[in-house]
C-alpha cells in the first residue's frame, strides 16, 4: 500500500536549487490542496514547517507538467494515505469511476489514478487562471503515471480533517541544474548592471556642471555611455557615445571608454587632441565590425561658447531661452573604425538659461524605425516643454515622449542635458 | 586573379537591416568574405532602416575589401541613409551608386 516518503529531515544546508524547489512547491502545495477540495471535499493547507527534501518515491503519483515557471519542468506527485484512498475510491464509485471503468482494468490505485487524471488536470488548469497572469497560458498536462527520471524533491504535508496527506514537489536535477544556473547567470548580469552605472556621473555630485541624464540599456549594460569633465577654467566637456550593437560585450567595453575619456578630456588636451587620442587607442582595441559614435560637447561657461564634436552622431538639440530650437550641425568620422579621423566642429554662442541636450539614436530611432537622419526632427517639437521643465526631469520626460509599458526601445537609450 | 574573385559579388537585404537582421546581415557578408570575394555590391533599394550593427557590417567588409585591392559600393540607397553615409565620412571609403 502506500508508503509515505521518509520524513527525516535532510541533515545538509539547503543548497541554491533546494531553495528554488522549496519556492515552487509552496505553489504547488497550495494547488495540490485545491484538488483535494475538488476531488474530496476535504479541507487541506500545506504546512511547509514539515517541508522534507531528498528523493521520493509513491506508488499512487500523479504527475503535472506545467509551464508554470517557464524553463523549469515540474513534476507534481500526489501520495495518499490508505483512508483518503478509501475516500476517493468511494467518490469516484459515485462520480467518475463508472464512465471511465472501461479503460480501468485494474487495482484500486489504477482507479485513483484515472480519477486524480480527470480532477488534477481541471483543477490545476482552473487553479492557474485563478492566480491571474497565467491564462493565457497553455492548458496544463497531466498523466497518471510516469517513470520517474532522476529527480530532486521536496514534499510537503497537508493537513486535512482525518490524516496527513503528502503533497510532493519533483524537479529533474537537470532541469533544476539549469534553472539554478539560470538564476546566477542574471544575478551576475545583475551585478554588471550595478557596475556599468558606477561608471556613469551623478548630476548630485558635479553640481557645476549643471546637466542632467538618464541611461536605459536594453540589456543589462549596453553600449551607450556618457561622462562630465571638467577642463578648468570655467570649461566643462560634456560626452555621449555610442558602441555599434548593444549587448552585453558592448557594454563591457565602456569602461575602457570611461578610462579613455577621463585620462584624455583634460585641461592639457584640446578637445581635438583628445579625440585624436581616444581613436588610437579604440582602433587597437575595437574588431573591424566594431566602432563608436560619439559627440563631445564642450561649454566655455565664461565665454558663453559651445562647440560642439561630433563623431558620426546624432547632433545636438540646442533649446536657446528665447527662440526656436534647432540642431547643432557638425560632422566628424566614427571612432575607432580608421586610423584618422576628420571632425569639423561648430561654435555657438549661447546665453545663460540656454539648453542643449545630446542623446544616442536609441531615443528616436527606435519607434520610427528610421535613420536618425530624419527621424531626429521629431524632438524638436518638445522644446517648449524641455525648457520650462526642472533640468533634472528633462532627461525622463523626453524618454517618456518616446518610450513607456507599451513600446519598449528597442537600442540602448542616454539623454544628457544641460542648462548654460 | 580570376574573373569571378574579381567581378562584384552582390548582396541583396530584402528589408530593413536591424536587430537580428543585422547580424544575419553581418554573417552573410562575412561569408562572401571567407570565399574569397574583392568586390561586394549591396544592394540597399529595399533598405530604409539600418542600425549601428548592420553599419558595423558595411565597416568592417570594407576594411577587408580595401586590404585585398577592391571595394563596396552601395545602390539603391535611400535619401536618409545615404546622408547618414555622408554624415559619417563613409563615402570617402566606399562608392555610392
Amino acid at each position: 500500500m502506500d508508503t509515505p516518503p521518509d520524513q527525516s529531515l535532510n541533515p545538509s544546508p539547503p543548497s541554491a536549487g533546494d531553495t528554488m524547489l522549496l519556492t515552487l512547491s509552496k505553489v504547488y502545495a497550495c494547488a495540490m490542496c485545491g484538488i483535494l477540495k475538488d476531488v474530496a471535499g476535504i479541507d487541506a493547507v500545506p504546512d511547509m514547517s514539515s517541508a522534507h527534501l531528498g528523493m521520493f518515491e509513491s506508488p499512487y503519483t500523479v504527475t503535472v507538467f506545467s509551464p508554470f515557471f517557464g524553463r523549469v519542468s515540474g513534476h507534481f506527485i500526489l501520495s495518499l494515505g490508505p483512508s483518503s484512498v478509501a475516500t476517493l475510491c468511494r467518490l469516484g464509485k459515485d462520480a467518475m469511476v463508472q464512465p471511465l471503468s472501461r479503460a480501468v482494468r485494474g487495482s484500486v490505485s489504477d482507479v485513483l489514478k484515472e480519477i486524480l487524471n480527470v480532477s488534477a488536470g481541471r483543477s490545476l488548469y482552473e487553479f492557474e487562471s485563478a492566480l491571474g497572469g497565467l491564462s493565457s497560458l497553455p492548458p496544463t498536462t497531466v498523466f497518471g503515471h510516469v517513470d520517474l527520471p532522476d529527480v530532486h524533491t521536496v514534499s510537503i504535508v497537508l493537513s486535512g480533517a482525518d490524516e496527513p496527506f503528502i503533497c510532493a514537489l519533483s524537479l529533474n536535477r537537470a532541469s533544476l541544474r539549469i534553472a539554478v544556473d539560470l538564476e546566477c547567470a542574471q544575478s551576475k548580469l545583475r551585478s554588471v548592471h550595478e557596475s556599468q552605472n558606477q561608471l556613469l556621473r551623478r548630476a548630485v555630485d558635479y553640481p557645476a556642471a549643471r546637466f542632467s541624464a538618464c541611461y536605459h540599456p536594453l540589456h543589462e549594460a549596453g553600449g551607450d555611455f556618457y561622462d562630465v569633465v571638467d577642463l578648468g577654467a570655467g570649461k566643462y566637456g560634456y560626452f555621449v557615445a555610442d558602441m555599434a550593437g548593444h549587448d552585453i560585450s558592448a557594454g563591457f567595453l565602456m569602461a575602457s571608454v570611461r578610462a579613455l575619456v577621463r585620462q584624455n578630456c583634460t585641461p592639457e588636451f584640446t578637445p581635438m587632441e583628445s579625440l585624436i587620442a581616444i581613436n588610437r587607442v579604440l582602433r587597437g582595441l575595437l574588431r573591424e565590425f566594431e566602432y563608436m559614435t560619439a559627440c563631445f560637447a564642450v561649454l566655455d561657461r565664461d565665454a558663453l561658447m559651445l562647440t560642439v564634436f561630433s563623431l558620426s552622431h546624432p547632433p545636438v538639440l540646442l533649446l536657446p531661452r528665447t527662440g526656436e530650437p534647432w540642431f547643432v550641425d557638425a560632422d566628424g568620422s566614427l571612432l575607432g573604425a580608421y586610423d584618422n579621423i576628420e571632425v569639423e566642429p561648430a561654435r555657438i554662442k549661447v546665453a545663460q538659461g540656454d539648453r542643449f541636450v545630446l542623446y544616442t539614436d536609441g531615443l528616436v530611432e527606435s519607434t520610427a524605425q528610421r535613420v536618425w537622419v530624419s527621424s531626429k526632427n521629431s524632438l524638436l517639437q518638445h522644446g517648449p516643454e524641455l525648457l520650462a521643465a526642472d533640468l533634472a526631469a528633462v532627461p525622463d520626460i523626453l524618454y517618456g515622449k518616446y518610450f513607456g509599458t507599451q513600446s519598449p526601445p528597442t537600442d540602448d537609450v542616454v539623454v544628457l542635458c544641460v542648462e548654460v | 586573379m580570376s574573373e569571378a574573385a574579381t567581378s562584384a559579388v552582390t548582396v541583396s537585404p530584402e528589408g530593413n537591416i536591424i536587430g537580428t537582421i543585422s547580424r544575419r546581415f553581418r554573417e552573410e557578408l562575412t561569408n562572401v568574405l571567407a570565399a574569397g570575394a574583392i568586390n561586394i555590391s549591396i544592394d540597399m533599394h529595399l533598405v530604409q532602416m539600418i542600425d549601428s550593427t548592420g553599419i558595423g557590417a558595411i565597416v568592417g567588409v570594407q576594411k577587408v575589401l580595401s586590404e585585398r585591392g577592391g571595394g563596396l559600393v552601395l545602390t539603391g540607397v535611400s535619401d536618409d541613409i545615404q546622408m547618414m553615409v555622408k554624415i559619417m565620412h563613409l563615402d570617402k571609403h566606399l562608392t555610392i551608386r
